[in-house]
């Protein structure tokens, strides 16, 4: 990749660097490793089984890991999932509470596991010889 | 029913059975959490849809993000009486600011997601877009306001006059006598921007602010006559207008008395456009006026009364008194055959109110004309 020129004038030479950063900065984000809150998602997700839609999702996400996720969050990172093919959702059929409408149920595909495991066997390594979880700080 | 309009809402961002399914989310968690978390979770969930459908479809969120510049300058066009509180206007700009704002934050989303050479298209092009809607756009709605300029053709300078004085002078240029325009008291020398080009066909023409009214430098000190009227002085040799006529509007009536009593070289005529009189002579004016209110009108002097100095003499006498013939003769000027002539000093009467400029400019500036005419030349 062309580096900025150093010889333009002072204002398109920040720009420039600006650019450059932040484009390095995106590049490094885009690869497919997966953001906490995406590894929270998936983890209860998959606890839920059969019964993962948005009112589960997020209820065991606040009994589990103590956070509370807005709906609106929620959905974006489930559509993120999706077209990144780590989950698949199908609709169900209409039920009588919620005014008749369908629950949008999501399960884990094969590719979100080996995303999932990547991500957790990275803790584990950094945690091996810390005993950070029983309490000794290393 | 509420319910439903929640599930269009989603639908108008996402897929039908995605809004119902986000819908209906809301709907099963209501029970539990009451109307007001359910309300603002529907805006909460529309607020991300349309950020997720404007990354999706960057030119149309582009487009709906700048439209209400657009609504907002039609507005303000079409109905300027709306936006005329500072208020108003700045609800008004408020739309300009967001719509900038969200779109420069829109572009570098979308830039986020694309190679090099879009990101840094997509850069210059969101700068473009917040130029135009900050400062382009309001100039078009605003143009009077913003882009305000003194129509009348004058030049503005800062002469010195005094240690960290300066005084703002407008030059109206011109050729011919020279004039200078002494503005009244609390007003700026623009106070003859509409009255001094009628003067330029004839005269040169310079209108001098005194200190401390603006446009001229604030001053802590020498407001008295005598220093005022050095600071004109100083402005006629700094400009190089030689013997003018000065003319002056009210307060500068002060500053006149004293150039034609010291500084009578260097100008060759004073005009008093309804200007201050001399206080020096009636300490006490309410005194005066109740004197002068007991002696009755004296008739105006007939042919007979005028034919000599002596004959004026007499003739005041029967009123009040006349005073020392010398008196007479530097109040009145004297005709070749000895018989009384013309006032030294013209003194007409002009209808109108106390801003003659303005209000009856077309006779001042005849009896402008008519005194500089009348003038002996000078060199």
């Amino acid at each position: 990749m062309a580096k900025p020129r150093i010889m333009l004038g002072r204002l398109w030479h920040k720009l420039a660097i600006a650019i450059y950063l932040n484009y390095n900065a995106v590049q490094m984000a885009t690869a497919l490793n997966l953001g906490e809150f995406e590894q929270l998602i998936l983890l209860a997700i998959l606890r839920l089984r059969d019964d993962a839609y948005g009112v589960t999702i997020r209820a065991e996400l606040a009994d589990r890991a103590g956070r509370t996720a807005a709906p609106g969050a929620l959905y974006t990172a489930l559509e993120r999932l999706e077209t990144k093919g780590l989950i698949t959702s199908r609709m169900s059929d209409p039920t009588p509470q919620r005014g008749g409408r369908a629950k949008r149920q999501v399960t884990v595909t094969a590719a979100g596991v080996e995303a999932l495991k990547r991500a957790l066997h990275a803790y584990e390594r950094l945690l091996d010889g810390l005993n950070l979880l029983r309490g000794a700080h290393a | 029913m509420r319910d439903h309009v929640v599930e269009r809402l989603f639908s108008l961002f996402t897929s039908s059975d995605r809004a119902e399914a986000m819908a209906g989310d809301l709907v099963e968690e209501r029970d539990r959490r009451g109307a007001a978390w359910f309300w603002l979770h529907v805006a909460g969930v529309t607020l991300a849809l349309v950020r997720r459908a404007a990354s999706d479809a960057p030119l149309r969120a582009l487009t709906l993000t700048v439209a209400p510049v657009f609504v907002a300058t039609a507005a303000v066009r079409l109905f300027p009486p709306l936006f005329d509180s500072p208020g108003r206007w700045m609800t008004a700009s408020v739309v300009w600011w967001i719509a900038a704002l969200s779109s420069g934050t829109l572009l570098a989303a979308i830039a986020r997601r694309r190679g090099m050479t879009a990101s840094v298209t997509l850069t210059i092009a969101g700068l473009a877009v917040v130029f135009v809607c900050l400062f382009v756009v309001p100039r078009y709605a605003f143009p009077q306001q913003i882009e305000w300029k003194d129509p009348s053709p004058h030049k503005a300078t800062l002469v010195t006059v005094d240690t960290d004085v300066a005084l703002e002078v407008l030059d109206w240029g011109g050729s011919g006598p020279a004039l200078v325009l002494l503005a009244g008291g609390g007003v700026s020398a623009h106070q003859y921007d509409d009255f001094a080009p009628a003067l330029t066909a004839r005269y040169r023409v310079v209108g001098v602010t005194r200190r401390s009214h603006r446009g001229s430098s604030v001053a802590p000190g020498g407001y008295g006559f005598a220093r005022l009227a050095e600071d004109v002085v100083r402005v006629i040799d700094a400009v190089g207008v030689t013997n003018p006529v000065v003319i002056g509007h009210s307060f500068a009536g002060e500053e006149m008395h004293v150039l034609g009593a010291r500084h009578s070289a260097k100008i060759s005529g004073l005009v008093y456009v309804d200007a201050a009189f001399d206080r020096g002579d009636s300490a006490d004016s309410e005194a005066f006026n109740a004197v002068a209110r007991t002696v009755p009108a004296a008739p105006s002097a007939k042919d007979a009364d005028l034919a000599s100095f002596a004959a004026l003499r007499a003739h005041l006498e029967k009123y009040g008194g006349a005073g020392p013939e010398a008196y007479l003769r530097t109040r009145y000027r004297t005709n070749p055959d000895g018989s009384v002539g013309g006032l030294w000093a013209r003194v007409v009467e002009l209808s109108g109110t106390h801003n003659l400029i303005v209000s009856n400019p077309g006779e001042v500036l005849q009896q402008i004309e008519a005194f500089v005419s009348s003038l002996p030349q000078r060199r």
